[in-house]
């Protein structure tokens, strides 16, 4: 007989009846007991007492009491006038001058003046030209950065750019500059006993002016201390001579204007040294993220900044409610813009604690405001437009006070 | 018209004779033969030369499977690779894109507005300084092909810090307490992320190392310190078993893919490379023991993703200061609970994981800029050194990398070479403005570390390259 499809096929009746055969009646095995478990004793999950496990209730925030008002433990009568590192003085240097007593100078100090180009380091230039570009070009950061905006074509959407942010180039010329400041150590050896340098330190300054509490608030990127305190960069003639200076007048406005107004705070000195009475603040560099800022601006942020370390260096060395001071205190000031390429340099001589009027003695302020440490970068990786004279002023400013 | 029909009927003729020996009966022979006249014109004797050049060899297309046809295919495409003129051209014949493809498709990625960027990249497993992985330190040395001797190198004793030390100790101290007074006084500082105040007591110590050394020591003045940057690496390791469980096995075309990411604290790059420790022809570059773990990274615990290859030694291509001497790594965020969770030993063991990995990476994206890569191996090895701290204990490793390739077992017989040092305690406590149970060992290994001479300099170091071309990479 010839194997056809229809032989082939399978017959389902007599598939049905072999698995009948087995599976139609089932198969009830023999309980048996595991070895292990015969000697264990048998609990009945019924009978056993439960543990109640509660979860833990965090308070409702909508129920809290608020803390803003009158009732907050911070709470004062008087108001604060709060002075931020994002404050924007909208008269600049004329208002800060209000504000900390100052009579102004556009130049450096002669002291400073004549430090300039008296230290050098090896191949300085190139070394710093080197630090531009490790910034500006071979930094591997790969971040968004701010939206493109042209004002001519407002309409126009520009593709978003990633790369290196300014804050970041910032960073690392300051950080580069000071170190390589820091090796006059190797000429000077009295600079590595002296000097500290303290990263990201937070200050806090108490003061009264004309009446009004200014809190002054910030913090200091890399703050240079020293164990020895700063000279004067004025003489005592010339300190005496300030009392016949008028400070200009910014009528109709007050020179609180742009400080925000706040009930809730605490008066208290912190300075980034801690507990440290030894050393006293030498140098403040700082970098500004703000790109909007004019320079008269950021030098008046550089002067708020310079007084109020200045006052608390002042309440430390000779007592809180000191009036009259028998030396007068300075500090010095490196600002960098937003994009690390122009240097605001700034010297601070605080002569008198009596901010109740504009009469008397003034304290000095020097301002070198605009340096350009370059102007662009390539394509092919060279700084164009490179100022050596930027970083001759920064070696001035440490070697200052030796 | 009769010129056009005669070359016509030569391209014919030429083209049946081809495809004729390429049939069956011809396929092992493949000879052309030539009219006479034709012969007679190549044979002058200008052809002919002192020694026989004779063509390259190339195997028959018998079957794209044949081991031998796989293997010649590959050799072709690393000459290839080798032959590319910058960095940026071997990443992006890697990663398998037209060339600066990456510069538009990266933005893109960034964005995740563009998902289907997301489907053409590879599978690649996440390394992480400390991977929070039991027993994982084998695992380790087998992807990196690393022999680990438990002490340092006997050449640093020759070396004389003492006067240094002694110039340092107090002012490091004075240091770790205002670093400490000020954290304690500003609870904001504090509050920034766990690692804070490790962070700023290396600041402190690169700082002063720096102050104190740099003016006498060339190297040291123009080293290039990176604060904080990336420092990422990639390889391919073949040979682990086949996964048929859900999601596959997983590989790229070139072998299982691993990927390191990390931001060390401090970097310290100089112009020239560090002198080898011991020599590639010892015994210990050739024969040491290496464990054997053939795991697939998903049985051992490690997590997948999709993303491209990414090589950064700290710097973008172009950057003098091209060769590490010392790196800072600090874990303190990593190591936060470990020790409850794992125990005391593993937390040793990852230590020293730590310390195998984040070398090993550095040195090959180091080797990746200097135009060597995973199939091209190094001509010289090149060494680091890297000190790890959570702020109270400090390691410190030494690594030796031999041999790029830690995927082509066989064809380089060179091991990596590890060596760590004991893990050692800076100081008790500190207590009433006081740093009790300060150990100077510590302050001393890490001025050997920074002050030992990069003196590699009559060397070829990037054979593989055109100098004249340098752009950036992405």
């Amino acid at each position: 007989m010839r194997l056809t499809l229809p032989l082939q096929k399978q017959h389902i009746g007599n598939a049905f009846k072999r698995l009948w055969k087995y599976q139609s009646a089932l198969k009830v095995q023999e309980a048996k007991v595991p070895k292990p478990w015969v000697s264990m004793e048998i609990v009945d999950p019924i009978l056993k007492p439960k543990t109640r496990y509660e979860p833990f209730k965090s308070p409702d925030p909508r129920l809290c009491p608020k803390v803003n008002g009158k009732e907050h433990p911070k709470w004062n009568d008087k108001v604060a006038y709060r002075f931020t590192p994002s404050t924007k003085l909208i008269e600049g240097e004329k208002q800060a001058a209000l504000l900390c007593k100052s009579q102004v100078f556009y130049n450096l100090p002669e002291q400073l003046q004549q430090l300039t180009g008296v230290a050098k380091i090896k191949d300085q230039d190139l070394l710093v030209e080197n630090y531009i570009l490790q910034a500006c070009r071979w930094d591997p950061m790969y971040e968004r950065l701010p939206k493109l905006y042209d004002r001519e074509r407002p309409n126009r959407v520009f593709r978003r750019q990633y790369g290196i942010t300014d804050r970041r180039k910032s960073h690392v010329i300051i950080h580069n500059l000071a170190r390589l400041a820091s090796t006059l150590a190797g000429q000077y050896p009295e600079f590595l006993q002296q000097r500290q340098h303290i990263y990201n330190s937070y200050f806090s300054c108490p003061m009264e002016n004309m009446g009004d509490l200014i809190l002054i608030n910030g913090t200091v990127h890399i703050h240079i201390t020293s164990k020895k305190c700063l000279p004067a960069f004025a003489t005592d003639a010339e300190v005496t001579a300030s009392e016949n200076h008028h400070l200009a007048d910014i009528f109709p406005l007050k020179q609180t204007i742009d400080l925000s107004k706040e009930n809730i705070y605490t008066a208290e000195e912190q300075i980034g040294l801690a507990g440290r009475t030894d050393s006293h603040p030498h140098t403040l560099l700082t970098r500004n993220p703000h790109y909007t800022y004019i320079d008269s601006q950021l030098n008046s942020k550089a002067m708020m900044h310079c007084m109020a370390h200045c006052i608390i260096e002042a309440h430390r060395m000779y007592g809180a409610d000191v009036k009259q001071l028998p030396q007068p205190i300075t500090v010095q000031h490196i600002g960098v813009n937003h994009t690390g390429q122009v240097f605001y340099f700034t010297a601070f001589q605080l002569n008198t604690l009596d901010f109740s009027s504009h009469d008397g003695v003034k304290n000095f302020t020097w301002f070198d405001g605009g340096n350009e440490l370059f102007s662009d970068i390539t394509k092919d990786g060279n700084v164009v437009g490179y100022n050596p004279e930027v970083f001759k002023k920064v070696l001035a400013f440490y070697l200052n006070g030796l | 018209m009769a010129a056009p029909t005669q070359t016509m009927s030569k391209v014919f003729f030429t083209n049946i004779s081809k495809i004729l020996l390429r049939r069956d009966v011809f396929r092992h022979v493949r000879v052309q033969y030539l009219r006479t006249s034709e012969r007679s014109e190549i044979a002058q004797e200008s052809e002919y030369t002192d020694e026989p050049q004779y063509p390259s060899l190339e195997p028959v297309l018998l079957n794209t499977k044949d081991p031998a046809h796989v293997a010649y295919q590959q050799k072709l495409w690393i000459d290839q690779l080798r032959g590319k003129p910058t960095v940026q051209d071997k990443l992006d014949f890697i990663r398998w894109r037209p060339k600066d493809a990456w510069r538009e498709i990266r933005p893109k990625m960034k964005d995740q507005r563009a998902p289907e960027v997301w489907k053409h990249c590879p599978y690649l497993f996440r390394l992480h300084p400390i991977n929070r992985v039991v027993n994982f330190l084998p695992y380790q040395q087998y992807i990196t092909r690393t022999t680990l001797v438990n002490r340092l190198p006997e050449l640093y004793n020759s070396m004389d810090v003492e006067p240094q030390v002694e110039q340092i100790k107090t002012l490091f101290k004075e240091a770790l307490i205002t670093e400490e007074l000020r954290y304690r006084h500003d609870a904001r500082l504090a509050a920034q992320k766990p690692g804070a105040v490790t962070c700023s007591v290396l600041d402190q110590l690169v700082g002063l190392v720096m102050q104190a050394c740099g003016s006498k020591h060339d190297h040291l003045l123009t080293a290039k310190v990176d604060n904080e940057t990336r420092q990422e690496a990639f390889w391919f390791v073949g040979g682990f078993p086949k996964r048929e469980e859900k999601g596959g096995h997983l590989q790229t075309k070139y072998g299982m893919a691993f990927q390191y990411k990390a931001k060390p604290w401090y970097l310290i790059r100089t112009r020239d490379a560090l002198p080898q420790i011991v020599s590639r022809d010892d015994t210990l570059s050739t024969e040491a023991e290496v464990p054997e773990c053939k795991y697939h990274p998903v049985a051992v615990g490690m997590t997948f993703y999709r993303d491209e290859f990414s090589m950064v030694p700290g710097f973008k291509d172009g950057d003098t200061n091209a060769f590490g001497l010392v790196q800072f790594h600090e874990c303190c965020e990593q190591t936060r609970d470990l020790t409850e969770r794992f125990g005391a030993k593993e937390v040793e063991k990852l230590w020293l994981g730590h310390g195998i990995i984040s070398s090993f990476s550095w040195l090959l994206s180091q080797a990746f800029y200097q135009g060597f890569d995973h199939f091209n191996d190094i001509t010289y090895p090149l060494i680091t050194q890297s000190v790890i701290t959570n702020g109270q204990y400090w390691q410190f490793f030494t690594y030796q990398l031999n041999s790029t390739q830690a995927s082509t077992y066989g064809t380089s017989y060179y091991r990596n070479i590890c060596w760590a040092g004991e893990r050692m305690k800076l100081y008790d406590c500190i207590e009433d403005d006081q740093v009790k149970g300060f150990n100077d060992d510590v302050l001393r290994w890490c001025l050997k570390f920074m002050l030992r001479e990069p003196l590699l300099r009559n060397i070829e170091r990037n054979p593989y390259i055109s100098t004249s071309q340098t752009g950036e990479t992405h």
